[in-house]
């Protein structure tokens, strides 16, 4: 009799948490619902605002604009002191040395640092609410430190030749999966290297927005099966599982000019990353190998190439990040812009972070901001003189760059003799007495003061109702249950 | 007669380690579901962390195993207390994390996981409830529940990071279907129990 009165109240138990899990809010598909989106008039079919039809970026790992060009473009070694001498300076620790006394450059030959302790505590003890003063008790004395041309040389090379932004910010305080979130949907439900979920639907991300559009795009991963959360986190990715592709795919589709019209190059989870505490000659060489690629291809004519890192990784920057859209935004990245259109030595100082470069995505297919981060962000159309297309500038290993054979290089270790120094400067393509433009600039276009509107305006992290803290609680409500059940019972025997 | 007394122990045994396991089960699927819910699980991760966050746990899994062995389940009032301090000692750590905005130094963190294991007071007041130990020493079980849960618990640490920090809502929903599972085994095991008894009597 008590047996059967017992699975009589199981049943209504169930019943009523399947009824609870059927009908529940978090459940519901309409988070997931691509079509559930504002209705926005294109203002263009196919075509492109710019000449530019290819977008390429090319994502990296770690480092803040102080570490990679706290002293760009000055150089202890150079030949060419006189065109060093020339170039555009960002605002760095050249102009401001009691902050570099404060840092340590790293030592010839030596690549890496130890790795700065990551996380999103020790970001905010470094940050100590705006006076940048706590890194010894967040991310550690390894993040008081910054590398010169004999390490950087390359990067600082494709910054002379072409564009660099010295007021580009991490969109957090935080670790590397936040990053990626802003990085492909302008926003992140989480805080930190965490989860999901909560997911981001896969219509509230960049490519939702590409796949609604019928504009081509493709993820590019060395492994497709890495976790990288651009790609996990977005919540129904499965289904478009064609856009995740190979590196090999990305240097086939670059090289016979069928690369799609946007792509993300992700370096993530290959010890080519340049995050430490791995040796960044092999990220740098990594660079070297895609720049080429796509300079040698028949794309060339019609690219933009981005190139960033996903977070400051406890590096010292000098500048104080603002805050938008109530958001605290992170220290200063690096952002290099190559194109044939790109100025040349030009420093931007345009206020940027990673949803400007989705406002440029946004901005060149003529689709509405995908939300209004992006609406809100400037645009990098100042590193682009439209009416002048370049040559491209071959980065060659008979010149001395460290450029791989194979894009699938074994890892560099040994870099105790490598001086790359000697490589910063390269000759400006074009004298920059003759260029017809400032080497220095900013913009202050966005999407909202193109009145474009606005793709996601609620944007929002996706919880499957089984991973929701209510799922959670009910269970441990049915746990306390049953434990008082069965210590009531003990205490009847 | 040697039999029965053999066969006893071994009962008295599988009893005792059956209602450690139950326990520990119990008690760690509700420290991951507390790290889960306060948002605990935002922040830590890092490897620099992990000795802060281990000096907590493993205290507080001690601490509150022997408290809830030594208050003890043998009055009805004693229970409902433990469980309103496990579940107070969820949103003292929640009010915490919230109210220093995730920013939990080395520090705080310990003593933030530590007050999350609040929970094993309650799981060892319910363990020392359903085992009447005739044949282990009383705090014998205590110390096998914090012993045991400590193991699990580095255990599902590592499964957390080997995943790359993202396979936590598993791991809370694995763990708490086990402890829901075996708990209503423990239930039905003892009515059945009940059962039988009462038609032995009836015929």
């Amino acid at each position: 009799m008590r047996i059967k009165s017992f699975l009589k109240i199981a049943v209504i138990a169930v019943a009523i948490m399947f009824i609870i899990i059927t009908f529940s809010p978090l459940t519901s598909t309409n988070a997931v619902n691509t079509h559930n989106v504002q209705a926005v008039t294109l203002t263009s079919d196919s075509g492109t605002r710019t000449p530019i039809k290819h977008v390429i970026n090319i994502y990296l790992e770690n480092h803040s604009f102080d570490n990679l060009f706290g002293i760009y473009p000055f150089d202890n070694y150079t030949a060419n002191a006189s065109i060093s001498a020339n170039l555009s300076t960002p605002l760095n620790l050249l102009s401001n040395k009691t902050a570099r006394n404060m840092l340590t450059e790293i030592p010839t030959g030596t690549f890496y640092t130890k790795d700065p302790h990551e996380g999103y505590v020790s970001y905010h003890l470094d940050f100590n609410h705006g006076k940048l003063n706590g890194f010894l008790n967040g991310s550690g004395a390894q993040g008081l430190t910054y590398y010169s041309a004999a390490q950087e040389a390359p990067q600082w090379d494709i910054a002379e030749q072409y564009g660099l932004a010295d007021n580009f910010y991490a969109p957090c305080l935080s670790e590397s999966a936040p990053h990626h979130l802003y990085y492909v949907a302008g926003y992140s439900p989480i805080i930190n290297d965490y989860g999901p979920p909560p997911y981001i639907p896969y219509s509230q991300s960049i490519f939702g927005e590409l796949s609604r559009y019928n504009i081509s795009y493709g993820v590019y991963l060395n492994n497709t099966e890495y976790r990288c959360a651009s790609w996990n986190f977005l919540y129904g990715h499965s289904h478009y599982s064609s856009h995740l592709q190979s590196w090999n795919t990305f240097l086939n589709q670059t090289a016979n000019g069928t690369l799609p019209s946007v792509s993300y190059f992700f370096s993530q989870g290959t010890g080519k990353s340049m995050g430490p505490p791995n040796n960044i000659l092999n990220g740098e060489m990594l660079l070297l190998y895609v720049i080429n690629a796509v300079e040698r291809s028949p794309l060339w004519n019609s690219t933009a190439i981005f190139i960033t890192y996903d977070g400051f990784g406890g590096y010292y920057d000098q500048v104080v990040p603002p805050v938008m859209d109530n958001l605290q935004l992170g220290l200063r990245i690096p952002l290099m812009v190559i194109s044939p259109y790109a100025k040349e030595d030009y420093i931007s100082s345009t206020q940027m972070l990673v949803t400007s470069i989705l406002g440029f995505i946004d901005y060149n297919w003529g689709m509405p901001a995908l939300n209004k981060m992006v609406d809100d962000s400037y645009l990098p159309l100042d590193f682009f003189n439209f009416s002048q297309g370049r040559q491209p500038i071959q980065f060659s290993p008979s010149a001395g760059f460290p450029v791989p054979s194979n894009i699938h290089f074994n890892l560099v270790t040994d870099t105790s003799k490598d001086n790359y120094s000697g490589l910063f400067p390269m000759k400006p393509q074009i004298p920059l007495s003759s260029l017809g433009y400032n080497r220095t600039g900013s913009s202050s276009v966005n999407l909202s003061s193109l009145g474009v509107g606005i793709l996601n305006k609620n944007e929002h992290g996706y919880t499957p109702f089984f991973e929701s803290i209510g799922f959670y609680s009910i269970l441990v409500v049915l746990e306390i249950a049953i434990a008082a059940a069965i210590i009531t019972r003990y205490r009847r025997r | 007669m040697e039999y029965s007394k053999k066969s006893g122990k071994v009962t008295a045994l599988v009893s005792a380690g059956a209602a450690i396991m139950v326990t520990a089960i119990l008690g760690v699927s509700l420290i991951f579901t507390m790290g889960y819910s306060s948002g605990l699980i935002y922040i830590i991760g890092a490897p620099y962390q992990l000795l802060s966050l281990f000096e907590g746990i493993i205290a507080g899994i001690l601490v509150f195993s022997f408290a809830g062995y030594i208050i003890g389940s043998a009055k009805r009032n004693r229970l409902i207390a433990g469980l309103i301090f496990g579940i107070a000692t969820f949103f003292i750590a929640y009010y915490i994390i919230h109210s220093v905005d995730f920013v939990v130094p080395n520090g705080l963190l310990t003593v933030c996981t530590f007050i999350i294991t609040g929970s094993f007071l309650p799981v060892t007041q319910f363990s020392t409830a359903i085992y009447r130990g005739r044949f282990l020493p009383g705090l014998a079980v205590p110390a096998g529940i914090s012993a045991i849960s400590i193991v699990l618990v580095a255990e599902l640490a590592i499964l957390y990071e080997d995943s790359g920090q993202s396979n936590l809502a598993e791991i809370v929903t694995i763990m708490n279907s086990m402890a829901l599972i075996l708990l209503i085994l423990v239930l039905a095991v003892l009515l059945t129990r009940k059962t039988s008894r009462s038609e032995t009597s009836r015929s």
